[in-house]
């Protein structure tokens, strides 16, 4: 029941989640942070049951670390996506089954580029623009395809992504009243709850 | 031969005439039912029904505070529609500055708090400090998650003090660890829920966290059957923790509160005349 969703724009990318965890019918925290950062221009948000998102996403963070400390300290986009991905695929045959949970990667390398990429729980890998995970999905692809237009500046994405929210809390069954909003710029993340 | 009075284990009267040779027969009573199997009573599946299965009968909650952290547990176990105790301790004092609560599993509770605190007391021996409530809380998340889809039913509150403060963790035994401040866990939470969230304030005093929690499990007891006895309340703080109330009667308290707004108890407000 998580929504995460997020958007890609001409210098930035926003990932947002909504920060309720459920169990049954019970709301039991309205303030979970379901971003997690990989380093300071890196943000994945997960979406799954508490335990599994927890899980794998610490064991993409401390990988990720790992790797940076064996390669020598920095790994692009494109890499940590597609290492995430690898993680993701070689779950599926395992004896535990796939990792339960499925995640927006985001960020901006070195060189000021932004790219945002969609992950799956069986290791689909696609980079989109604009997207979301979740039933949040069916609320928001409409508008966000009517929306998005290439090249957005940073208040628009903001904008853009508060008419999300408020979508999502006219017509979701499901009440989400917080919204944690994290922005990547080459200047690092930014963190807002709506 | 060995030669008993079948009297001797309370079955005189069922001894048929017939059954004279087997009268020095040694006759053992049948074993007493185990009287502790869980919390929540016959284990058996919903069918299916995801919707109301609550870690079972029971309510704990904690709530953080300006003073530090407030837990108030009820102490019912009920097998089906038997109450097999209304003294149960639920909850569990793994060392002089950590407490868990306890629902779902008893003997699941019991045995994987006793091991937390088994390491709790291994890691202040051999790093000469404290273990952090976060990590203590960490080290149980970690055993859950190896135990996930086995059949464990824990949904355990962390409540402890440690250098950076007063700290309140929600676990269970799907392996999720939540950090929060406001937390009630059981078939009564629910109810609890909606007294705790209505009165609640991070700048309360001690007494009227006391207060609060007491309210709060009386009104789960109150509507929820498989909650009741009476209310233990804890309070921690950065010095570890007191236990404030050892069992104070639900009961007692219904006709307290009831007196205190003028009514008498009898669940007659709205004085419904049959005749």
């Amino acid at each position: 029941m998580d929504s995460i969703f997020g958007l890609q724009g001409s210098d930035f990318v926003i990932v947002a989640c909504d920060g309720s965890i459920a169990h049954s019918i019970l709301k039991i925290k309205e303030t979970e942070d379901k971003i997690l950062k990989l380093d300071d221009h890196k943000i994945f948000g997960i979406s799954g049951e508490g335990a599994d998102r927890n899980s794998f996403g610490e064991l993409v963070h401390k990988n990720h670390c790992l790797i940076r400390y064996k390669t020598g300290g920095y790994m692009n986009l494109k890499e940590t996506a597609h290492f995430v991905r690898s993680m993701y695929a070689q779950a599926i045959r395992s004896r535990d089954g796939p990792h339960q949970c499925n995640g927006l990667l985001g960020g901006v390398d070195q060189d000021g580029t932004p790219s945002l990429y969609w992950l799956d729980y069986l290791g689909s890998l696609q980079k989109i623009t604009r997207g979301a995970q979740g039933y949040a999905n069916y609320f928001l692809l409409g508008l966000l395809d009517n929306q998005y237009k290439p090249n957005l500046t940073k208040e628009e994405g903001i904008e853009i992504i508060k008419k999300c929210i408020k979508e999502l809390q006219t017509r979701f069954l499901i009440a989400q009243n917080k919204f944690i909003v994290k922005i990547v710029t080459k200047q690092g993340i930014e963190t807002f709850t709506i | 031969m060995i030669d008993f009075d079948p009297s001797t284990f309370g079955l005189a009267h069922t001894y048929q005439k017939e059954d004279k040779d087997e009268i020095n027969t040694l006759r053992m009573p049948s074993a007493p039912q185990v009287i502790y199997k869980s919390l929540n009573g016959p284990t058996q599946t919903n069918g299916g029904n995801k919707l109301n299965n609550f870690k079972h009968g029971t309510t704990t909650l904690g709530f953080v505070f300006k003073e530090g952290i407030l837990i108030a547990v009820d102490s019912r176990a009920s097998m089906g529609s038997f109450l097999s105790s209304e003294q149960v301790r639920k909850v569990i004092e793994i060392n002089e500055y950590l407490l868990g609560t306890m629902a779902g599993g008893a003997a699941d509770c019991q045995y994987w708090l006793a091991y937390l605190a088994n390491h709790c007391r291994t890691y202040e021996l051999k790093n000469g400090s404290k273990l952090s409530v976060a990590a203590a809380s960490k080290f149980l998340q970690g055993i859950l998650i190896g135990y996930k889809n086995s059949g464990l039913s824990m949904g355990c509150m962390i409540a402890g003090t440690d250098l950076s403060g007063q700290h309140l963790y929600y676990i269970d035994n799907d392996g999720m660890r939540l950090k929060g401040d406001i937390f009630s866990v059981g078939s009564g939470s629910t109810y609890a829920y909606g007294v705790l969230d209505n009165h609640y304030k991070y700048d309360m005093s001690v007494n009227e966290a006391v207060e609060l929690g007491i309210r709060a499990i009386y009104h789960a007891t109150h509507r929820d059957t498989a909650s009741g006895g009476v209310v233990r309340v804890y309070h921690i703080h950065q010095n570890g923790w007191t236990k404030v109330h050892d069992g104070l009667d639900v009961v007692d308290l219904h006709y307290q509160f009831a007196q205190q707004k003028g009514l008498v108890g009898d669940g007659d407000e709205a004085k419904q005349r049959l005749f």
